[in-house]
């Protein structure tokens, strides 16, 4: 499956996809957005480059080890809500404030963290069930 | 940091990284792993110093655990649980020191050390926990690490089989223990260990069917029959795990439950009957067992399932006598039979084997073992001067005196006489099979002594057990004497003055009788053998337990088998058919029975705009067309476009967090589902006749139209105060976050999403699991 069209497209739509996604995890305490959509769309955006070109190119640049990046994902998921625990209950969230120079008043929520962590679970899911499938195919073929 | 919980939790923290460093450095794996139990020791002694300090008074530490349920971990520290945590950290070092020697050094070192200090610490959080959960959790827990260290050579058939049967005996009665303490907590209305011995009357309370769940625990935790068949299949362990968990510890948690219990559960009517009953008919049966077995490590075995019942019969007896006995040769025999099985595990290493008729004439060459294992057996037996005497002189003059259940009092003297008698038997027999005789066939290698270091760890056993014998004033008042007064209960004093000398009494002819009876039999033994091969003949055709648990786990794994078949026969249509079904009938019911009438409906369509209509409309034709296409690439399309309607609607609806969710989740499922189509059959139309038509019609519209009532019902009625304000008020400033969903999503429903991703994790994991399965499959044939 190649066309000419995709495959000039695909590179600049990745860096916008990915761009995007990474908007919407950190904006996703204030607007529409969160972990769960930025994984997706960090996935379909690597889904998309790797159809656009060619399977052997697919793999090539995109072999990550994605079971570690979702185990590493619930991990952190996990190891938040610990945090929580400590500071009362698990899973609560604690808001810090920090004072950086140039940038201003920044807040950090452990919440967010957790949010990270749902983000590595949906991105290495899919490109887990993805890269697969896709292995399969390639052997069948 | 307090000490109870360096105590009970440094071994489990050490375990998370014990095997980094044994399986990076394997020379010294055993160097790293000690550093748990050596913790724990020191911090034991801590303890202990704290405890003395403090006027021997049993005390509580607790931390907050789920404080909104006002769940706590709290642990008890008293004699008792102070002479356990000895006993389990103390034998957690000497065990370690001995695996050095004891594996080789290519071996799954950093599971086995991992493993081996979970274990260590699940029993000292048993021997330590206050509450009755908390004391249930860590049992299972040291059921679970046994699971893993009995099954630690996986490659072995018979290690999983015992592994296995093993966690499924005594993962069960531990859950009969776990209904027990539910049914007792609620009776008594308390939950502490530490407060329910000062319960006087607690044991007229309970019935007699939750005294019998709690003993089940201890019953199958300690190998007692007929629930002692898990034991000797469990020696497939390696053999310090043997001499740690089948000896010393994990079998004697039973043991310690009933010591803890005694002065709850103790006033109890059925508590002689049921106890004495479990224990006498487990003596006898393991020491006839081990009278026939070959294997040294299964003559251990056996012989481990004896005392342990000679133990549990002390323990049933009651008082104070033989609750001091009691206590004083589970100590005795903890040493001596752990000093005995390293022995055994020498002798395997050495020689290759552990079959008495493969093995011959150790004493000459392996005079050291030899000289070990003769002082351990003979402190069992009750040979002067060996701490084992003075155990066996304390258990025979307890019982001349009047006491157990019932009017037994004539009884007791005998049957202490035949349990040493039997004691002496096969432990003679351990003795001069390997050692004294000559072997009747060839060891596979030609045995020696081992290197000095793997001697160490049964010489200070044995030296304790010696130690005992001749200054029993070293520990009977420090270690030994609190632990009875805890488990006497009501603060009772007990103060010991132990001798191996007491004069000519009765107790001191009862030990002579038994002697002379021992060895008349053992040279005898070959007129025994004959008779017990004609019981056993007979007895081999009754149902033996063995049996009864092999069928009950066949019929198991036949029937899930059977079962599975029935309901997932791998057609997708008929799966469907009941997934369809099902939900219809479920709401059918709903609207018969809650009187859903025609209020559920919305009276007018009023605020439905133009282009939501126009979009239901797409959604709806794009639903139609994706059921009629009669080929797959338009379907997925259709489907997808589905989707997208939904988005929009979405928008419409001012939710533009679902819209990005639904409208990412359809462009990621349009390209899997494009993937997996490759792997999907040709789309032919299934001839169907017109009965089966109107059925799936019939399934279909069911569907839609309760689909339809739910979300209509769900819309309309107001039965509930939304919740929505106090989401709206409180995100901000609780969570730190101003978009109201997902707040709810990371924050206020937290707990769901981690179960979400959770199973996400899975499937990715099964599908990764599936696809590699199925490529190697395909690669085997």
């Amino acid at each position: 499956m190649r066309s000419l069209i995709l495959q000039t497209i695909a590179p600049v739509v990745l860096h916008l996809t990915l761009l995007f996604s990474m908007f919407l995890l950190i904006y996703g305490h204030n607007q529409p957005g969160g972990g769960f959509i930025a994984g997706l769309m960090t996935a379909v955006g690597i889904v998309l480059q790797w159809i656009a070109v060619d399977e052997e190119e697919g793999r090539r640049r995109f072999n990550w080890p994605y079971e570690r990046i979702f185990l590493a994902g619930l991990a952190l998921s996990t190891l938040t809500g610990v945090w929580g625990y400590i500071k009362g209950a698990y899973l609560k969230s604690s808001i810090y404030r920090f004072e950086l120079p140039f940038i201003g008043d920044v807040e950090l929520f452990t919440a967010f963290l957790f949010d990270v962590g749902v983000y590595g679970v949906v991105v290495g899911v899919v490109m887990c069930i993805f890269t697969n499938l896709c292995e399969e195919e390639a052997k069948d073929s | 940091m307090d000490n109870t919980f360096i105590i009970v939790f440094f071994p489990f923290a050490a375990a998370l990284i014990i095997p980094w460093f044994a399986e990076r450095f394997r020379k010294h794996a055993a160097w790293f792993a000690m550093v748990a139990p050596v913790v724990s020791t020191w911090a034991l002694f801590n303890l202990y110093s704290e405890w003395a300090a403090g006027g021997r008074q049993t005390f509580t530490r607790a931390i907050a655990w789920v404080p909104a349920a006002n769940v706590e971990i709290s642990f008890m520290v008293d004699g008792l649980s102070l002479m356990w945590g000895l006993l389990v950290a103390g034998m957690g070092a000497l065990i370690v020191l001995y695996s050095h020697w004891y594996l080789h050094e290519h071996e799954a070192l950093g599971r086995y050390y991992g493993f081996l200090i979970a274990f260590m610490g699940s029993m000292l959080g048993v021997v330590f926990s206050d509450h009755l959960i908390s004391l249930f959790i860590f049992w299972e827990l040291t059921s679970i690490t046994s699971f893993f260290l009995i099954g630690f050579w996986s490659d072995r058939d018979a290690s999983n089989y015992g592994a296995t049967k093993a966690i499924l005996i005594t993962g069960s009665g531990g859950l009969a223990m776990l209904g027990g303490f539910l049914l007792l907590g609620d009776v008594a209305g308390e939950w502490r260990l530490s407060e329910l011995v000062l319960m006087p009357d607690i044991a007229s309370q309970v019935s007699l069917g939750v005294f019998l769940l709690i003993i089940l625990g201890a019953a199958t935790k300690s190998a007692q029959w007929p629930f002692h068949i898990w034991l000797p299949n469990a020696m497939e362990a390696p053999t310090p795990i043997s001499a740690f968990l089948h000896s010393a510890t994990m079998v004697k948690a039973g043991i310690y439950l009933l010591s803890r219990f005694y002065p709850i559960l103790g006033a109890h009517p059925a508590w002689g009957y049921v106890v004495t009953g479990f224990g006498m008919t487990t003596m006898i049966a393991g020491g006839l067992l081990s009278l026939r077995a070959y294997d040294l490590k299964a003559i251990l075995a056996y012989g481990t399932i004896s005392q342990l019942g000679l133990i549990v019969t002390f323990l049933g007896y009651g008082g104070k006598g033989a609750i001091i006995g009691a206590t004083l040769h589970l100590y005795n025999h903890a040493a001596a039979k752990a000093a005995m099985f390293m022995t055994v595990g020498i002798i395997d290493h050495e020689a290759g084997t552990r079959d008495v008729r493969l093995l011959g004439n150790l004493k000459k060459l392996m005079p050291k073992t030899h000289v070990l294992a003769v002082i351990a057996a003979l402190s069992l037996i009750g040979i002067p001067p060996m701490g084992g005497f003075i155990t066996k002189e304390m258990l025979y003059e307890v019982s001349l005196h009047p006491g157990g259940p019932g009017n037994w009092s004539w009884f007791w003297p005998y049957l202490t006489v035949f349990a040493g008698v039997f004691t002496a038997l096969y432990h003679l027999r351990f003795l001069s099979e390997p050692y004294w005789q000559a072997a009747e066939g060839e060891a596979p290698k030609h045995p020696h002594d081992p290197p000095m270091g793997m001697l160490a760890a049964p010489a200070i056993l044995v030296l304790l057990a010696l130690a005992f014998g001749l200054a029993p004033g070293l520990i009977e008042n420090a270690i030994v004497a609190p632990a009875a007064s805890a488990t006497l209960g009501g603060g009772a004093k007990v103060e010991l003055h132990l001798a191996l000398w007491h004069g000519v009494n009765l107790p001191l002819i009862m030990s002579v009788i038994t002697m002379a009876l021992g060895l008349a039999l053992y040279f005898g033994f070959a007129h025994v053998k004959t008779v017990l091969d004609a019981c056993a003949r007979i007895w081999g055709k009754a149902p033996a337990p063995d049996r009864i648990y092999d069928g009950f786990v066949n019929w198991l794994r036949n029937g899930t088998w059977e079962i599975l078949l029935l309901i997932q026969d791998g057609n997708l249509r008929r799966y469907m058919r009941w997934m369809f079904v099902l939900p219809t009938i479920a709401v059918l019911y709903l609207v018969w029975r809650m009187e859903w009438g025609a209020n559920v409906f919305p009276k007018g369509f009023a605020g439905a705009s133009f282009l939501l209509v126009v979009i239901a409309l797409m959604i709806a034709g794009a639903a139609l067309a994706t059921a009629l296409f009669r080929r797959r690439v338009p379907a997925i399309l259709a489907l997808g476009t589905m989707g997208y309607g939904i988005a929009g609607l979405f928008l419409l609806l001012k939710a533009p967090d679902l819209a990005l969710t639904q409208i990412m989740v359809e462009s990621a499922s349009v390209v899997l589902f494009l993937l997996v189509f490759y792997y999907l059959p040709e789309l032919k139309p299934v001839p169907s006749s017109a009965a089966k038509k109107i059925r799936d019609w019939g399934i279909a519209i069911g569907l839609g139209v309760c689909t339809t009532l739910v979300m209509a019902a769900a819309m309309n009625t107001h039965k509930f105060r939304t919740i929505a304000d106090y989401f709206m008020r409180t995100s901000k400033p609780v969570a730190g976050f101003k978009n109201v969903v997902n707040a709810i999503i990371v924050d206020y429903r937290g707990y769901d999403t981690l179960g979400e991703i959770t199973v996400l994790v899975i499937a990715g994991i099964a599908v990764y699991a599936l696809m590699r399965l199925v490529g190697e499959m395909k690669c085997d044939h």
